[in-house]
């Protein structure tokens, strides 16, 4: 199950499409359908260079951005708070807002998860989430189970965006400068 | 599932002799026999904050830390500028001095282990090292295979550190709270920026800027304009 081997390969992954595919694999490996990997990285003085790899249904995500969930999704808020992981059963007590936004996530078949966060040594930080299309006893279970794969998924995944990002610091450093936006990519499915 | 459980204890714990039990009974649990947590909180670049809490054999931690084998350990060293974590092994420790801190080691009783990084939100950085006793391919492969579970209690042990010890004095974590206006001021003065160079930037006049960097100089308990940069980028309070 958390075979090291398994996360090791992900810092050997060279291009972004390869990190998909290998992402996409442990996280069913793992027990999960989908996943969603976020992080900023803090390059130079520079804005932080933002990377998204998206394994979410697509609908979802457009939705999702289109709607600006990020600004009050109870998951994000509570990565940048703590490093520990977040059970999305755990979340109670919840803002309309935020409650909306995870009863939708379940509607577009995300019906449970876990989220957890990772920071680097330069302040940047990654947030995965991974989840599973139904909810039960043996599910939530089996999420617990998983739980220090999860993390170990995480920190890899960090590690990997890191050295993909900061090998190619100075293009990526041009580009920024050069189209003063941020670049991110969101691969489809 | 009851991992988690005992994990989550961490978080209630209230104080650290409480905190130390509960760490030594997991560190068990997990098939390990002895731990070291360290954090550095970078409330100054030139005298960090340490913490540390050890539940090494007590003459091998004094040994170590007299022989000040923190500043050339190499699983301090990768747990500062990684993610992820390493296991003790021929390859980490290589160089004469890293083996001998491993040669060492293992007379103590550390004969196989691994470190896990943990970076926090205020740019502290922890590491949490378990190690047994054990030596054979069976321990090696155990440790391989707690390994997730581990770097996952590294993560809740440096939770609770940080509600008990980092966030309750004075230092090193206390909240400060920044106005975005300080912010942009400090940030721009760390380009080297000058007092009227910064009133052009945010289309304000110098003697707010100076208002501004003054407010944010008290609320980090320095004097100087540099002092003020270097611990707010230090603490993580301005980010690029």
């Amino acid at each position: 199950m958390t075979d090291l081997a398994l996360f090791e390969s992900l810092l050997s992954c060279k291009t972004v499409d390869e990190l998909y595919v290998k992402t996409a694999a442990i996280t069913n490996r793992l027990g999960f359908e989908h996943f969603f990997y976020g992080a900023e990285l803090n390059i130079a003085h520079n804005p932080p260079y933002q990377f998204m790899l998206s394994g979410y249904p697509v609908d979802w995500g457009r939705h999702y951005l289109e709607s600006g969930y990020q600004e009050i999704d109870p998951v994000i808020r509570h990565c940048k708070q703590s490093v520990v992981p977040l059970l999305w059963d755990d979340l109670t007590a919840l803002q309309p807002a935020a409650k909306k936004v995870m009863n939708e996530a379940k509607d577009f078949g995300l019906a449970s998860g876990v989220s957890l966060s990772s920071r680097g040594p330069d302040g940047g930080i990654g947030l995965l989430s991974v989840t599973v299309d139904k909810n039960n006893k043996q599910t939530q279970q089996d999420m617990l189970h998983a739980l220090g794969g999860v993390q170990l998924l995480a920190n890899y995944l960090h590690e990997s965006v890191r050295m993909i990002v900061l090998s190619r610091e100075v293009q990526v450093v041009d580009e920024i400068q050069q189209r003063k936006q941020i670049i991110s990519r969101i691969p489809g499915r | 599932m009851n991992d988690l459980k005992l994990l989550e204890s961490l978080l209630n714990c209230g104080t650290v002799e409480e905190l130390h039990v509960r760490t030594s009974a997991i560190t068990k649990q997990l098939g390990f026999e002895h731990f070291l947590y360290g954090v550095r909180v970078n409330v100054s670049l030139t005298r960090p904050y340490h913490f540390i809490f050890s539940g090494y054999p007590k003459e091998w931690w004094e040994h170590y830390s007299a022989s000040d084998y923190m500043n050339v350990d190499p699983a301090v060293r990768h747990c500062a500028t990684r993610v992820i974590p390493v296991v003790w092994d021929k390859n980490l420790f290589s160089g004469r001095q890293a083996a001998r801190i491993r040669g060492e080691a293992k007379e103590f009783g550390l004969v196989t282990g691994a470190s896990y990084p943990v970076h926090g939100k205020q740019g502290e950085v922890a590491m949490l090292s378990l190690t047994t006793s054990r030596k054979s391919r069976e321990a090696d492969r155990d440790v391989l295979a707690a390994m997730g579970k581990a770097q996952l209690f590294c993560c809740y042990l440096h939770e609770a550190v940080q509600r008990i010890v980092l966030s309750a004095g004075p230092l090193p974590l206390r909240k400060v709270n920044l106005t975005e206006r300080e912010k942009e001021c400090l940030l721009w003065a760390s380009e080297g920026k000058t007092g009227g160079e910064v009133a052009d930037i945010l289309n304000i006049s110098e003697r707010t800027v100076i208002f501004h960097l003054q407010n944010a100089s008290r609320k980090l308990g320095v004097s100087t304009r540099q002092h003020a940069v270097s611990r707010a980028l230090s603490m993580g309070l301005i980010t690029p």
